[in-house]
């Protein structure tokens, strides 16, 4: 896993270095829309999420925080 | 309360809002059925603070696995032959700084059931470069989890659980915007099923392997997400992909796409659709010839692909209130995993939800 993680950082190094778009202020009146959020709804994600971590092994990536269940 | 995406447009939260969800999730063949309504409200309570806080109660009922047998030659998942009927109640609560466009915010949540109790802090930051074309978010949490079992009065078992987190949002285009996400996640502690057991019968007398998990589980999730507006179509693409992997040996992709269709007087369509799949854990097995100091037959650790779609209809008042309705249905099958063998004698498992929603800014 120690070779996945730095693998990954890697990535996002040469992300970070690649630079990026200019977009000034007044050309994002698209990217603010509520409909472009990563999380538009963040309430119904918190539930879809819990659901899904009650059935699959896997969660997570999606910021820290957060309790658990006894999904028992 | 998870550190939210970075917004795109960074800043404080310039209104407040309130609201309140209401979740129904109901299983197949008589299994679990859970309700649980929600309540919260976030906005600007001060220059420079920002607040976050919910409260969340889940009422579930019915019955869930408790063994899995071979008698007879076939393997069978029992459920628990009492109904059970148990509530479980969260809180959340954030505080975020800003200073300029960069910004703390330090986090709380409380999980609580009559056998387990989950407290978690969480510290987070955000930054701002490049005229605001990229946004780092960092984080870290803690959690402390206190585990017992109803008809085991004596048990009382504890787990601590570190997450780490680190993510870079990088603006594309003026309609399109992606995202990475790395969290690193490192657990100790009590990890077993203290309801769950496995009976093989190889003669007369089965050999019993009650649920063991180890006591470590480090893993690592990698999130990709891309959202793009269409202006012609008035609509929007998001897409998302996850990777992860932990120590138990567990593997798994997810794939969720959904489109955003806005219409005129302020309704919005959004279907959606997720793909998800996982390779069983290294001590995962249906049958145990002889006891042994790790092993499960847990579903929720066996190798599976699941299909969900669903479907989200909102509307938008004049005044910023809205109301939205959402349904949607999640299967899963052993067969359906694509990269890999699938445990070929896990159940099917099928389940719908419906969730309605009602928002008010102020």
């Amino acid at each position: 896993m120690k070779r996945f993680v730095l693998r990954v950082v890697g990535w996002f190094a040469l992300a970070l270095l690649a630079g990026c778009a200019n977009v000034q202020p007044w050309e994002r009146a698209y990217l603010a829309r509520p409909e472009m959020a990563f999380d538009a709804d963040p309430s119904e994600a918190r539930l879809m999420r819990h659901t899904y971590q009650s059935k699959e092994a896997a969660a997570g990536g999606y910021g820290v925080g957060g309790g658990g269940c006894g999904c028992n | 309360m998870q550190l939210a995406a970075p917004p795109v447009c960074a800043g404080q939260i310039e209104e407040m809002s309130a609201g309140v969800k209401y979740y129904r999730f109901k299983e197949s063949d008589g299994r679990m059925a859970v309700v649980a309504p929600m309540a919260w409200v976030r906005g600007s309570v001060a220059e420079q603070w920002d607040i976050d806080a919910s409260s969340m109660v889940d009422t579930l009922s019915g019955a869930s696995q408790q063994y899995v047998s071979n008698r007879g030659g076939q393997i069978v998942h029992a459920l628990s032959s009492a109904s059970i009927r148990e509530s479980r109640r969260e809180q959340a609560l954030k505080l975020t700084r800003w200073f300029g466009d960069d910004s703390v915010g330090l986090g709380w949540s409380l999980s609580e059931e009559h056998d387990y109790r989950s407290e978690t802090f969480a510290l987070d930051t955000r930054f701002e470069r490049h005229d605001k074309n990229v946004t780092l978010a960092f984080g870290v949490s803690g959690s402390r989890d206190i585990i017992g079992a109803t008809g085991k009065p004596d048990l009382r078992e504890t787990r601590s659980t570190h997450a780490y987190f680190a993510g870079i949002t990088q603006v594309l285009s003026p309609t399109a915007i992606v995202q990475g996400n790395l969290e690193i996640v490192d657990g100790h502690g009590y990890y077993d099923d203290p309801y769950k057991y496995t009976m093989t019968f190889l003669g007369a007398r089965p050999t019993i392997q009650y649920d063991q998990r180890p006591e470590t589980r480090r893993g690592a999730a990698l999130l990709l997400r891309y959202r793009e507006f269409l202006p012609r179509l008035d609509a929007a693409l998001a897409a998302d992909f996850r990777h992860y992997r932990d120590s138990w040996g567990i593997r798994s992709l997810m794939f969720d796409v959904s489109w955003h269709q806005n219409f005129e007087q302020g309704w919005s369509l959004r279907p959606s659709l997720r793909y998800y799949e996982q390779g069983a854990a290294d001590f995962y097995a249906p049958t145990f010839a002889a006891s042994v100091a790790t092993g499960s037959s847990d579903a929720r650790l066996g190798a599976f692909g699941a299909w969900s779609a669903g479907v989200k209809l909102r509307k938008v008042f004049d005044n910023g209130h809205s109301v939205d309705l959402s349904a949607g249905v999640y299967r899963q099958k052993a067969s359906w995993r694509l990269f890999g063998a699938g445990s070929a004698e896990l159940p099917d498992y099928r389940s719908r939800f419906l969730m309605a929603g009602w928002q008010m800014a102020f």
